[in-house]
């Protein structure tokens, strides 16, 4: 077999390697003159290692793998590198961790980060929106019970003093029928400011069961001293004039004050409290029981 | 019997740069850094060989990421907790920017990369990986997050073409 003239020799070699640059379909074929030159074979191996990992890489495949080094490799590999980063870090935002921001993506970078943030900040007025009673801004009744489960809990594992409070608006029907819902409403908001301005304890939480009905949960505090602040709500609410548009008129609450014994369940001190409270109403309202 | 040591590391050994360093403080240049090591490694290399030096550095990086990890780090066995605070404390300090590509803590697999790495980002192009120390750091890092034993191979380098250093991390038992 002759040897191919040098310059027929150069024009195959550039005619493959821009076909590996240019053409979707690859001549198989290698003219002997050619497969028989180990560098340029090994030239056309890596770039046709290379097309196959830039093909991946356009169909979001990032697992392929690289075998060759040196710059053209190491820059198409760094790309993979960023998207496995940005892959696991979308992970991470999906799994609740919006700690997380890019910062080698340029203009992506700062939407990505911008879109993480409203994320963040959605989540939180969500989460705040599932614990919040939307009348009064206070703790709903299952956000209210999570809490009292976890400090009756604790209670129990350090043998802690815990005293709960449960209170009823009195006449609250009466107030709706004779001065409209939102009057009844400006009547609970109006209770719950009493709430929050009555001097409890940091530790104290407090959250609407429904309706009309409140309950306070006082740690570290055995029942004679739960009664102090109980007096004091009851005080202060029955001294308050309730202002809703032209009308002006006085609520009182029925208080019932309940403590943790061994063994009690979230609903058996509350359930003690209740019973509390409706002896209070049966007994003449605005006042307070303790059981 | 081990003869009586003279270089046993300890932390209190980085002293108390406030003090000493008043005026210049508690920052110098990466080439300082570099000079250091590799004229460590030149030395090294020419004592006890290549294999050899390889194997100190290593050992060397191991016993950095063992102390860094005690003195820099919040223990806590949350990875992602982990991951953050080795990524805030290796770009405050100006050591890397590390990212993460897979995070497999139940298989024990990790794949690691460090951007503007302080051992090799920018050196000339070679046809191997060099950094032996960040390899044992990475393995220390990982075994005292972990409790476990890894392997961490530096997979691509700077030096080898590539624009980070990334590192595939294995436990080992």
């Amino acid at each position: 077999m002759g040897s191919s003239a040098p310059e027929e020799t150069s024009g195959n070699m550039l005619a493959l390697l821009s076909e590996l640059l240019k053409s979707r379909s690859l001549t198989l074929e290698v003219p002997e003159s050619l497969a028989s030159n180990p560098k340029f074979m090994e030239l056309r191996g890596i770039l046709i290692d290379v097309r196959e990992f830039l093909f991946a890489l356009s169909v979001g495949d990032l697992s392929q793998s690289m075998p060759h080094k040196g710059y053209f490799a190491g820059t198409i590999k760094a790309l993979q590198s960023s998207l496995r980063h940005l892959t696991w870090q979308t992970k991470m935002i999906s799994s609740g961790d919006f700690t997380q921001r890019v910062d080698f993506m340029g203009e992506f970078s700062e939407s990505f980060n911008s879109m993480v943030k409203h994320l963040d900040e959605a989540m939180r007025l969500l989460e705040k929106a599932a614990r919040t009673d939307p009348l009064t801004g206070i703790n709903n009744r299952g956000y209210f019970m999570q809490l009292l489960t976890a400090e009756l809990e604790r209670s129990c594992r350090y043998d802690r003093n815990l005293s709960v409070l449960v209170i009823d608006i009195d006449h609250f029907k009466k107030i709706n029928d004779m001065f409209g819902h939102a009057a009844g409403d400006a009547a609970l908001q109006s209770f719950v400011a009493i709430l929050q301005n009555c001097e409890l304890r940091q530790i104290d939480f407090c959250g609407r069961l429904g309706g009309e009905e409140f309950a306070v949960v006082l740690p570290e505090t055995p029942l004679d001293k739960a009664m102090l602040p109980a007096e004091r709500i009851r005080c202060m609410l029955a001294e308050t004039s309730v202002v809703h548009a032209e009308a002006s008129f006085s609520v009182t609450a029925s208080i019932g004050v309940s403590q943790y014994v061994t063994g009690d369940s979230v609903e058996s001190v509350l359930v003690r409290a209740d019973q509390a409270m409706y002896l209070a109403k049966e007994r003449g309202r605005n006042r307070i029981c303790r059981m | 019997m081990e003869a009586q040591r003279k270089y046993t590391f300890n932390w209190d050994l980085l002293g108390d740069i406030k003090l000493g360093r008043p005026n210049l403080g508690n920052t110098t240049r990466v080439e300082v850094y570099r000079l250091l090591q590799f004229t460590f490694r030149d030395v090294i290399e020419r004592s006890v060989g290549s294999e050899e030096t390889d194997r100190i550095f290593h050992e060397a990086g191991a016993l950095a990421g063992k102390e860094f990890y005690t003195h820099m780090l919040t223990h806590t066995t949350d990875l992602n907790e982990f991951v953050r605070q080795l990524q805030e404390v290796l770009r405050e300090l100006g050591i890397g920017i590390l990212r993460v590509e897979k995070a497999d803590a139940d298989k024990g697999e990790f794949i690691l990369t460090v951007s503007e790495d302080l051992d090799c980002s920018g050196l000339p192009e070679l046809d191997y990986e060099v950094c032996t120390y960040d390899e044992g750091f990475i393995t220390a890092i990982m075994e005292s997050f972990t409790g476990k034993k890894f392997t961490v191979k530096e997979v691509d380098c700077w030096c080898t073409g590539n624009r980070t250093c990334r590192f595939s991390a294995m436990v080992t038992e």
